[in-house]
């Protein structure tokens, strides 16, 4: 369907101008990536207005936004980089309707409006009577707040609690002036801040049987913000994402601590199963065998994987006893193939081995898994009459 | 009054907090350097070659540039200069005369604080 005309080409052009105006005097305009129809969402990188125009004619003006932030003022690492810190003088705010309204669509847009209007309570209230901008997007609300602010990677105790504080202010504000009712598929990055330019369509009004447009698809603007009265982040604001901060730090902390005792609780049940000191079938193989029968190979890996695991988690020896049989089998192995690059080496790595043991409480590799991590440490063992197939 | 124009940082930091937003004029950021020989004379991953060749200048031509991320850290379009690079370009040249001074480059120009400062 072609929608391309003059008055539309006109519309945009002053669309795509009030979309920067949002971020001019706060960062440089360009190089910044936009996405439209014909990139199928895809991100690419526009240097001029001109150029965004001209991008937005190629896609018949479908799915036309703009990044909220500019290319070159992102850090490329991971690690904190004050200089390349970025301010999250953008906040982007995306309150879409609910899937499957289109049984209930009044109750479901009463329903978005009152969404809208707490947000922006909200935003008025922890923003010091803040007027953002906001857009119809067909199938929902964007609220545009712009802010001045310095990057928060310029304060100490939030970049003790988060490598990219900025970055999480931007889910911490979306989080916070919508009351928790958001779009739960919205997950604000900078590299995701995308913003909607004014008289473009949304090709989500299109019925993708019939390819026509089922309600109006046009993006309009429903208020714009203050320029002359642009917001700060104030020391309210600014404690209370604080929290927010130490709030996941700690979520985060407990998630890897019951992670973590999850393995053990894992791994130590084998310990539990084997108090009275019986062999599971599938180690057998090492107690019949391969304690009785020097190799001539992979034997750094025979101690580390098998032997001081067994004998410490399975058969529950003292360090002393497992120090004994693991030096008893390496010295038969040294007698077919002389231990490189010494006995002393090998010496110390049977006692390394047997305390990594004594801490992780790890059983043997399973035969399963040494076949698939190791085929060729298994090939050999097969071959020599040790295991058998599992 | 009379203390801002004793107190060395507040320029500096106006400069720097300009440089962070991306509002400094190009003009004022450009390098101008002349060649002292034919750009593919420089080895090939050194600016004067990059950019030289960029701007089809020749031995004795003027050039100007800006430090960059990309290939030799340098292009003559202002589009693709390097904010953080002209930052800390503004750190190493001002960091141990401000010391001197009893200022803190950091605290003072970049502005790094704790929450209790604001």
């Amino acid at each position: 369907m072609q929608i391309y005309d003059e008055e539309r080409a006109a519309k945009i052009k002053q669309g795509i101008r009030f979309i920067l105006s949002h971020y001019e005097g706060r960062q440089q305009l360009f190089p910044r990536k936009m996405s439209t129809a014909l990139s199928q969402g895809r991100q690419f990188i526009v240097y001029s207005e001109d150029q965004i125009l001209h991008e937005c004619e190629k896609a018949a003006f479908v799915d036309c936004r703009i990044n909220a932030y500019s290319v070159s003022e992102r850090s490329q690492s991971d690690a904190l980089d004050i200089f390349s810190a970025q301010a999250p003088n953008i906040i982007f705010i995306d309150i879409d309707l609910p899937k499957g309204y289109e049984s209930k669509e009044e109750e479901a847009i009463i329903k978005l409006n009152k969404t809208l209007k707490k947000a922006q309570s909200i935003i008025q209230k922890k923003l010091d009577g803040c007027k953002p901008t906001v857009l119809w997007t067909g199938n929902g609300y964007h609220i545009y707040i712009v802010l001045n602010t310095r990057p928060l990677e310029l304060i100490k105790e939030l970049t003790e609690l988060s490598d990219k504080p900025s970055e999480e202010f931007l889910r911490f504000a979306e989080f916070t002036f919508t009351n928790k009712k958001r779009d739960s598929c919205h997950n604000p990055s900078f590299k995701s801040s995308l913003l909607t330019i004014p008289y473009t369509l949304n090709s989500k009004c299109i019925d993708p049987t019939t390819g026509n447009y089922i309600k109006d698809p046009e993006v309009k603007t429903i208020q714009e913000f203050d320029s002359l009265a642009i917001p700060t982040i104030n020391n309210k604001l600014l404690r209370e994402f604080r929290l927010y901060l130490a709030d996941k730090d700690i979520i985060k902390t407990k998630l890897e601590c019951t992670k973590r005792s999850n393995q053990i609780n894992r791994y130590s049940s084998y310990s539990l199963v084997n108090v009275n000191r019986t062999i599971p079938d599938s180690y057998q193989w090492i107690e019949k065998k391969l304690l009785h029968t020097p190799i001539a190979d992979h034997r750094k890996r025979t101690i580390d994987l098998v032997l001081a695991p067994f004998l410490i988690v399975i058969k529950h020896l003292s360090f002393e006893e497992s120090y004994s049989t693991i030096k008893h089998w390496i010295v038969k192995c040294n007698r077919i193939e002389m231990l490189k690059p010494s006995i002393e080496y090998f010496d110390n790595r049977i006692k390394a081995a047997i305390n990594n043991s004594i801490q992780n409480k790890i059983p043997p590799i399973l035969q399963v898994n040494m076949e698939k991590k190791y085929p060729e440490w298994y090939r050999d063992l097969k071959e020599q009459n040790m295991i058998s197939d599992y | 009054m009379t203390s801002n124009l004793r107190d060395p940082t507040v320029k500096l930091k106006k400069a720097y907090e300009d440089m962070e937003k991306g509002i400094v004029s190009p003009e004022l950021l450009e390098i101008k350097t002349t060649l002292r020989k034919d750009p593919e004379s420089y080895p090939q991953n050194r600016y004067q070659c990059i950019v030289g060749s960029q701007l089809n200048a020749k031995e004795g031509d003027p050039i100007k540039y800006y430090k960059s991320d990309t290939k030799g850290k340098a292009h003559p379009n202002p589009i693709f200069l390097s904010r953080n690079k002209y930052l800390q370009m503004l750190k190493s040249t001002f960091e141990d005369q401000l010391k001197v001074l009893g200022y803190d480059f950091m605290k003072d120009v970049v502005g790094v604080r704790s929450l209790a400062d604001i």
